[in-house]
């Protein structure tokens, strides 16, 4: 296996550990934090869409694995965040308020398309507060965390920019 | 251009990806009987042993734990004093509840098996009110078991894995308890509308005695998933409501989610 998957695996599986043993027990107004969603957007704006949809996939499918809604629900919400925020952020500068507002909109989409699932599926029942508590919260959480996170892994291979003469 | 290559590169591998998804939540919309779920119960029980290995670990949880069992006990003790007292004077109403419910053959939890198991992990969800047992489908709990406290009504097991099992809360915005007030009589359903939140009470007509205090138990009625005489939740206010011909009832559960440690899983089946 070459070093970027065993190292996006670790990532993942750590981050399912803090999410059990911490995030599952804590909560901010009410609201769980998701460590995967955040490693899932920190790879998405550090290594392109490609790897952001990977990742997504595999970290949502764990993260199925530990909820009671079908498997595949948050691997499908995961993929399509880290995808949408990969695709972004590859054409986009690398600042640090760039990269907040990716984390933010990854978030929502997140959210919003694990409830659109579970609701159809699972038969979840949310109130339209609810979801936007959980969306915000999570959304201002990885908002700050994320671009923080990403910058240390910076694994983008370079965008090879053609010169127009 | 690079840019637009690299995004037509990886857009076949999200469409894949979607499906794949939408796939697995097909299959694995049949719960414990979906053919995914055995892969599932094993990576539950693997972090299952690895998350009681980490507790064990885990430097600062004894002292805190000791501390809350001391406070826990001190207040038991209290209670348990005043319980004594209740329980005489009920003895008698506990004699003709059997007789009458033996009389309407309703089905009720005195004489069913039950696991016991401890709750490892409450919530954990954004979107459902769950908890965690400590036990599973190895010591014989099944999908729709009720789950009680000595209290009342927990909820009902909703997922299993070999060692730990998932308990749908009362509380849950899914959940509808079939329930019968016991002093007014009248039969309505008890609706969960999230965690930490109070229950509704429904069905119940304007005329309706229910007056707030009043408990109300699991009717056991047919096609109700729990079997009868379970406390469940206490009345917290009553009003005549405001759009149709029923009352307005607010219910607190009979069991404190926040201090639950130990329940019971009753092996009945519905």
């Amino acid at each position: 296996m070459s070093r970027p998957v065993v190292r996006f695996a670790l990532l993942v599986l750590g981050a399912q550990v803090v999410q059990q043993a911490v995030f599952s027990q804590t909560a901010i107004l009410g609201v769980h934090l998701n460590a995967l969603l955040t490693v899932v957007l920190c790879i998405a704006i550090a290594g392109g869409s490609q790897r952001g949809a990977i990742v997504g996939f595999s970290a949502g499918l764990l993260h199925d694995v530990f909820l009671t809604t079908p498997l595949g629900a948050s691997a499908l919400a995961y993929a399509i965040a880290g995808y949408v925020v990969g695709v972004i952020s590859d054409g986009a500068d690398e600042l640090l308020w760039v990269s907040a507002a990716l984390a933010a909109l990854g978030s929502v989409v997140a959210v919003g398309t694990y409830l659109i699932v579970g609701a159809r599926v699972a038969q979840l029942v949310v109130s339209f507060g609810d979801l936007t508590k959980a969306a915000v919260v999570i959304a201002v959480v990885n908002a700050l965390v994320v671009p923080l996170i990403a910058r240390r892994f910076r694994i983008r291979e370079p965008i090879r920019r053609e010169v127009v003469w | 251009m690079a840019l637009a290559r690299r995004t037509a590169r990886t857009r076949p591998l999200i469409v894949l990806l979607v499906l794949v998804s939408i796939t697995l939540v097909a299959i694995d919309q049949s719960g414990d009987d979906s053919p995914l779920h055995p892969i599932r119960s094993a990576f539950r029980d693997t972090f299952a042993a690895v998350g009681d290995g980490a507790d064990n670990l885990w430097p600062f949880g004894d002292g805190e734990a000791v501390r809350r069992l001391q406070a826990e006990n001190d207040q038991l003790r209290a209670q348990l004093g005043e319980a004594n007292g209740r329980l005489a004077a009920m003895a008698d109403t506990e004699r003709e509840r059997r007789e009458l419910t033996a009389l309407l053959e309703l089905p009720t939890i005195d004489n069913a098996p039950k696991v016991i198991a401890s709750v490892v992990k409450l919530g954990g969800s954004n979107f459902q009110a769950t908890a965690e047992l400590s036990k599973g489908s190895d010591s014989g709990i099944e999908v729709g078991m009720p789950v009680v406290t000595g209290e009342g009504l927990v909820g009902r097991v909703i997922q299993t894995s070999s060692t730990r099992s998932t308990v749908l809360l009362v509380t849950d915005a899914t959940s509808n308890v079939s329930v019968r007030y016991v002093d007014a009589g009248d039969v309505g359903v008890a609706a969960g509308t999230g965690e930490g939140r109070e229950l509704r009470g429904e069905l119940i007509e304007l005329s309706s005695a229910i007056k707030a205090g009043e408990v109300a138990v699991t009717s056991g009625l047919d096609g109700s998933l729990f079997p009868s005489g379970i406390p469940v939740v206490r009345v917290a206010s009553t009003a005549a409501g405001r759009q149709d011909l029923r009352r307005d009832v607010r219910l607190e559960p009979i069991v404190d989610f926040d201090k639950l440690d130990n329940v019971a899983v009753v092996q009945w089946r519905a």
